[in-house]
């Protein structure tokens, strides 16, 4: 297994999947959230995507018990669209989800969807949290911290970094210069 | 787990300023050996310099060639350990949006454990299998008693000659291969080993895939899994991600139990001990267990029981 040290420093990224755009808490009323679109980025599909991969993890952590599923198609110009059912909030739970379709809305439920297509990902979260009323999660004084203490460890492992290559690369050009010069002789 | 360092880091820019520069501590530090190095510098081949000259370069070379036996094993005092509730929300937020019966979870047991000797190898059936379409092929003579019992048992197919002329051509149409003790002789003489080898599917006795009562073998391989240890880790996939933490808790103590049963069976000489267990995910990170279901301040677990 890894060292310990770096599997540590690895695990405080985890940081970002709590708090930073889409962490934010539902309202009961919100009973699942259902995404469709394609599997490629063009034809207006690359905010959906994006929104799906930064995004939905956060609204997942902060949610658990929301059911979350996502279904793509191979057809590039099919819509993309992002559904969220709505229900009292005295209505029980869904049953889980079985596969990754959208079953329809029962008669307790009110089906509200979003137009995804040629919009960013950022746009997509806005219309969200409009929509359901969810309230984000800000970060802590000491979530902010740490956050800061991670970016500045990534700034200074960056620089580290390219200064290892830059040594690297004079040892590789001296050795290949003496073997040009033995070749010569 | 690389991906999550990568995945989030645009996002630290637009949240927070950039962060301000701690001031470093410049430490004047003169390179020692060179500093001594010059001291002695001309009069290095001196009565004196001889006389105290080092005499252990030998030994400490000597040292230094020696190879530990052991695994290292972390110090886990200061690593940072989840409950398995706390973890399984973690990995199903990084799981979001894949079909639910498509990520697994993923057990890794940490072990101190000498490198060279014994190791742990076996199957179990877990009390909700991971995975339970596998394709069992049955080596016995056809239409005998045993074939009946296995194909009832759920194998896919038994037969000798027939099985032996299409492995031949190529066609392996099966995930898992085991061979009656009468019927050894005839797959060792069919000359599959050459194809089957390679696979890892060829019976042996080694690796308990050679039995006399062929049912009860199919039986525990449909919908059980395997696993072996390799430098010091036991890894075995616990869990569908559509599991409720119920579910999961129940696979993995059956699967320490069966850990444990594997290492009380071992010679009394060599002794092997969990030393950390880690829950990771198909697109997850692992974490580091501490062994309770759940934490005080977490979610509910049937929170975690939807897709």
């Amino acid at each position: 297994m890894v060292q310990i040290a770096q599997r540590m420093r690895r695990l405080r990224t985890l940081l970002a999947i709590r708090i930073g755009p889409g962490a934010a808490v539902l309202p009961p009323t919100v009973s699942r959230i259902h995404m469709d679109f394609a599997v490629r980025i063009n034809q207006g599909h690359r905010g959906p995507r994006h929104f799906w991969r930064h995004m939905l993890p956060r609204l997942k952590y902060h949610n658990p018990a929301v059911p979350m599923t996502i279904s793509r198609t191979e057809d590039q110009t099919a819509p993309a669209t992002l559904s969220v059912w709505l229900r009292d909030s005295t209505f029980p739970p869904n049953p889980n989800p079985a596969s990754s379709e959208a079953p329809t809305p029962t008669s307790a439920e009110r089906l509200v969807t979003i137009d995804m297509k040629n919009k960013s990902e950022n746009e997509i979260l806005d219309a969200f949290l409009a929509t359901t009323q969810g309230t984000p999660v800000y970060p802590t004084p000491e979530e902010k911290q740490l956050a800061l203490d991670i970016e500045e460890y990534r700034a200074k492992s960056l620089k580290d970094s390219l200064r290892a290559k830059a040594v690297r690369e004079a040892e590789l050009r001296e050795k290949k210069m003496l073997e040009m010069a033995r070749g010569a002789v | 787990m690389a991906s999550i360092a990568s995945r989030f880091t645009s996002c630290w820019s637009r949240i927070f300023s950039p962060a301000p520069r701690r001031p470093h501590l410049q430490c004047p530090l003169v390179p020692l050996q060179q500093a001594r190095g010059a001291a002695i510098g001309g009069g290095a081949h001196s009565l004196n310099a001889q006389k105290y000259k080092r005499k252990d370069t030998a030994t400490a070379a000597k040292k230094k060639n020696k190879a530990r036996n052991t695994f290292i094993n972390y110090d886990l005092k200061r690593a940072e350990q989840f409950s398995l509730c706390d973890a399984m929300r973690y990995i199903r937020a990084f799981e979001v949006g894949y079909p639910p019966s498509s990520p697994k979870y993923e057990l890794h047991v940490k072990l101190r454990t000498l490198k060279n000797g014994p190791i742990l190898r076996n199957r179990l059936r877990l009390p909700h299998p991971v995975k339970t379409d596998v394709r069992i092929c049955v080596i016995c003579p056809p239409d005998s008693p045993t074939a009946v019992a296995a194909l009832k048992a759920g194998a896919a197919m038994a037969g000798d000659e027939e099985i032996f002329a299409a492995i031949k051509e190529g066609k392996i149409e099966f995930d898992r291969c085991i061979c009656h003790v009468d019927s050894l002789q005839a797959l060792n003489k069919a000359g599959v080993a050459r194809i089957l080898g390679p696979r890892g599917l060829m019976p042996s006795a080694k690796t308990g895939t050679v039995v006399k009562d062929v049912a009860i073998m199919v039986r525990d391989l449909v919908g059980g899994s395997e696993y072996k240890e390799r430098l010091g880790v036991v890894r075995m996939s616990v869990g569908q991600l559509a599991f409720t933490p119920d579910q999961l808790q129940r696979n993995i103590r059956a699967f320490m139990e069966q850990l444990r049963k594997d290492m009380g069976l071992l010679s009394d000489r060599v002794s092997k001990e969990v030393h950390e267990v880690v829950l990771s995910s198909t697109h997850g990170p692992g974490f580091s267990l501490n062994g309770e279901f759940k934490s005080p301040s977490g979610v509910p677990p049937k929170d975690l029981s939807v897709a």
